[in-house]
């Protein structure tokens, strides 16, 4: 019962930290424009990052439970430690990544215990290395293809309908791959070895999600929707499109991907188009060191976690 | 919740035309006192121009308090909201013109009287040019950008006329501050076009900013 609850506890933490996070960037335009109200976002938000995570979560599980053979000790001692670090570095506004904690957790547990699954971590550290540029690839083509028939709109009144209709549309279909692709780092650990099953796994997973959505704060979604507004109300529904088509494109592979990476990746992608640097090299040091320094801490404190749960039994 | 393009922006449209009506009546109304030799008469019609232009204000404050209580994107309303004062200036200038010629009692040489309407209608012409850019905004693009165009176009014949209107005011024989009043209002014509001129420019970046 103990460990149920205790496993259940560490992933609602991580999925809903997850959610928390990721709201903003989703849905922080559509409110700092006023196309929606920050309640109606969050509810939709949360009913599609629901169904994403459980109508399409289930392929990513697989990767997530092979980086190493999980127990019950490995999983709790990853995604605790994932959970805290992500909870200290939002705390002081750090960049960081759970995709990138839970692998660098479950690697570091699973070296401690001489069992990596080194093909799985390969594989998925070279989605790492793709995602900004395939969101970015992405982003280039949907702007060209979609500006071809928006540009044709000779009326501003249709066109301005025609963006709020992209920005709500492609907010809701990124919440959706957002779930779809990021479940599996939220319960994918806990599962096989008489842990989770696969559908409480989604089920858990989708609603610890939706619940970071719901709860996420108005006063950070404008924040960080400000920030995004930068850029008009059309460039950045396709950088949430582009974000979107990364997470779904890798949540059919069955890659959990840095949702932060793709957006990065798409944004920089929406500049190229019109010929404006959206992407200095601060953020270039961001992601590097999402790459880098997110998995050696979650990774360290993952080990410490895990030794002090083996000596107490 | 506003998804859609839907009823507080058709209003907001709604007073952007009677506000471009009310400036067009200040124009036509401070034309007449140019057209007129200017005797005690002017004072009806000053007082026109000051009702009228008064009135094009309260149109503007209402257009962007509806503005600010939640019409078109976030994005959008700064530029809207440039656009409905750029042209309120407009008739800001037209009005500066009624003072000019009423307060100073300038009376116009009847040899340049001609020159001056011409100047003035060039104005006009360059102001209902910057109505039909406003008009269509909403709903023709490319038939607002003509209209642009035709701004620039009105304003660059009124500036060739003023010059060669201030040149000919100073080869006349009459005082040097007759003169300097008469430079004066030719000028502040010449700035109804300028102020129509920068009001389209911002029609060209709304534009500009809703297409991809």
């Amino acid at each position: 019962m103990l460990r149920d609850l205790l496993m259940i506890a560490t992933a609602m933490l991580l999925g809903w930290s997850l959610g928390y996070n990721n709201m903003a960037t989703i849905f922080g335009p559509l409110i700092t424009s006023d196309i929606i109200k920050y309640r109606v976002a969050t509810i939709t938000g949360a009913i599609f990052i629901f169904l994403g995570a459980f109508l399409g979560g289930d392929s990513g599980i697989s990767t997530m439970n092979s980086v190493t053979h999980v127990t019950f000790d490995i999983s709790v001692s990853a995604a605790l430690s994932t959970a805290i670090v992500v909870l200290i570095m939002t705390h002081y506004s750090l960049p960081t990544s759970i995709t990138q904690g839970i692998i660098g957790s479950l690697v570091g547990v699973g070296l401690v215990e001489r069992d990596v699954n080194w093909w799985i971590v390969g594989k998925v550290a070279i989605s790492w290395l793709i995602t900004p540029f395939g969101a970015l690839v992405i982003a280039v083509f949907s702007y060209i293809v979609i500006s071809l028939f928006y540009n044709r709109l000779k009326s501003l009144r249709l066109r301005g309908t025609v963006v709020r209709l992209m920005s709500f549309g492609f907010s809701i279909y990124a919440s959706y791959s957002l779930g779809a692709n990021n479940l599996a780092n939220i319960t994918g650990p806990f599962v096989g070895k008489g842990l989770f099953g696969r559908e409480e796994a989604l089920l858990i997973g989708g609603i610890a999600m939706a619940l970071g959505f719901l709860t996420a704060s108005k006063k950070v979604i404008r924040t960080i929707g400000k920030d995004i507004t930068i850029m008009e109300p059309f460039d950045s529904s396709i950088a949430i499109f582009g974000e979107g088509t990364s997470l779904l494109i890798f949540s059919f592979l069955g890659i959990p991907i840095s949702s932060a990476q793709a957006s990065v990746g798409s944004t920089a992608g929406v500049g190229i188009v019109n010929g404006i640097k959206t992407v200095s090299l601060k953020t270039i040091l961001r992601i590097v060191s999402g790459w880098l320094v997110t998995p050696f801490i979650t990774g360290t404190i993952a080990v410490i976690i895990y030794m002090v749960m083996k000596i107490w039994g | 919740m506003s998804l859609l393009f839907g009823k507080k922006e058709n209003e907001v449209i709604n007073l952007f035309r009677d506000h471009l009506n009310m400036v067009g009546q200040v124009i036509d109304e401070t034309f007449k006192i140019i057209k007129l030799s200017c005797d005690e008469d002017c004072t009806d019609i000053v007082k026109t121009v000051r009702q009228k232009e008064s009135e094009a204000d309260s149109i503007r404050r209402n257009a962007e308090t509806l503005m600010y209580s939640g019409a078109f994107l976030a994005q959008s309303r700064g530029d809207m909201l440039g656009l409905i004062e750029a042209v309120d200036k407009v008739a800001n200038k037209a009005e500066t013109v009624a003072d000019v010629i009423y307060l100073q009692n300038l009376k116009i040489p009847d040899s340049l009287r001609d020159k001056y309407i011409k100047e003035y209608e060039c104005s006009v012409e360059s102001f209902k040019a910057l109505a039909t850019a406003v008009e269509n905004l909403f709903e023709n693009i490319d038939k607002s950008k003509n209209a642009v165009l035709e701004v620039e176009r009105w304003e660059n014949t009124g500036d060739g006329i003023e010059r060669s209107l201030i040149k000919e005011v100073f080869t006349l024989n009459i005082e040097l501050a007759r003169k300097i009043q008469l430079r004066e209002l030719a000028l502040q014509i010449g700035d109804i076009a300028d102020r129509a001129e920068d009001a389209s420019d911002r029609i060209e970046i709304i534009i500009l900013k809703m297409s991809a």
